[in-house]
């Protein structure tokens, strides 16, 4: 197994305080990777509070679910979470940190980071697939923003 | 949903040494042995170290678990916040365990910190697991009180 990273800073056309509020929304997860996601199950006792998982049924590439703790978070700045138990995708040890910051009124600069832990096989792939992943969250999330600021 | 031990490990408590203080400490990943000198037999880094998030500390234990365990500097939020989880195999009876530090000003030479594990257990020790997580998040943040105290002097 090799120690792998997978990282992506840009810049987002959306306001700080909006990027924050979509991310900080850990059982809405579905709501950012529509197509992607299949369905996400929530425990009775989900509070949004660090401890809390949300339960990720993946349909595309690799078929199953995916457990999600979210393990802490600084407001507006700072959020990480990691995979637990076992999932259906092929790796392991699984933890994500996203960092934001204010790179000007209406643009938020993110570094998405992964590390975990993956066959030599499967090391493009899975660096690749998170990249991709944390990359289609960004677009969605513009996407959104702008669909919602040409409703109002 | 599956159904799996989720444990939480956590303590929230003002230490008296000031914030840069504090977080130069627990930055240096790789320094952790000065942290817990009695508890931590040894501290193995690899040749590529370079305390940027990704790498890794090989902690060696002793009783009540000896043996091994991988951590990695998961994230950073300069001065305010450090993830770092147990990787691979550990002796410790647990899994996904990740541990966030989150640290906030709470006067010119005291620090408030929140320093919550999470980790998945075996059904048999988990309550011990935290009581021994507890105490190690204790012993960190009194041997950086009295290391400061010793610099101040």
């Amino acid at each position: 197994m090799l120690f792998l990273q997978s990282h992506v800073n840009r810049i987002v056309k959306v306001p700080k305080e909006y990027f924050w509020k979509r991310l900080r929304a850990f059982d809405k997860i579905q709501t950012l990777l529509p197509k992607t996601i299949n369905e996400v199950k929530i425990p009775d006792n989900f509070s949004n509070s660090p401890g809390d998982v949300r339960y990720v049924y993946l349909e595309k590439v690799y078929q199953g679910e995916v457990i999600e703790r979210l393990d802490g978070f600084i407001e507006e700045k700072y959020m990480s979470y990691s995979v637990i138990d076992k999932s259906c995708l092929p790796v392991e040890n699984y933890v994500s940190t996203v960092n934001i910051k204010q790179a000007s009124q209406n643009y938020t600069e993110v570094d998405w980071y992964g590390h975990f832990k993956a066959e030599k096989k499967h090391k493009d792939e899975t660096v690749n697939m998170f990249k991709f992943n944390y990359n289609l969250i960004c677009d969605n999330m513009e996407k959104q923003f702008n669909d919602k600021q040409s409703e109002g | 949903m599956s159904r799996v031990i989720f444990k939480e490990t956590k303590i929230e408590r003002v230490v008296n040494v000031p914030k840069n203080y504090f977080w130069n400490r627990i930055r240096a990943f790789g320094e952790i042995k000065t942290l817990l000198p009695e508890s931590l037999l040894d501290v193995k880094l690899p040749e590529d170290f370079s305390n940027t998030i990704g790498d890794v500390r090989s902690v060696y234990l002793g009783d009540p678990y000896p043996g091994e365990v991988i951590e990695r500097l998961d994230g950073v939020e300069e001065g305010l916040s450090l993830t770092y989880s147990i990787v691979d195999k550990s002796c410790l009876p647990v899994s996904n365990y990740v541990a966030c530090v989150n640290l906030k000003d709470f006067s010119s030479n005291k620090t408030a910190v929140s320093w919550c594990g999470h980790f998945v257990g075996d059904g048999k020790t988990e309550d011990e697991i935290v009581d021994l997580l507890e105490a190690l998040y204790n012993l960190i943040l009194n041997n950086i009180e009295d290391q400061y105290k010793k610099s101040q002097s």
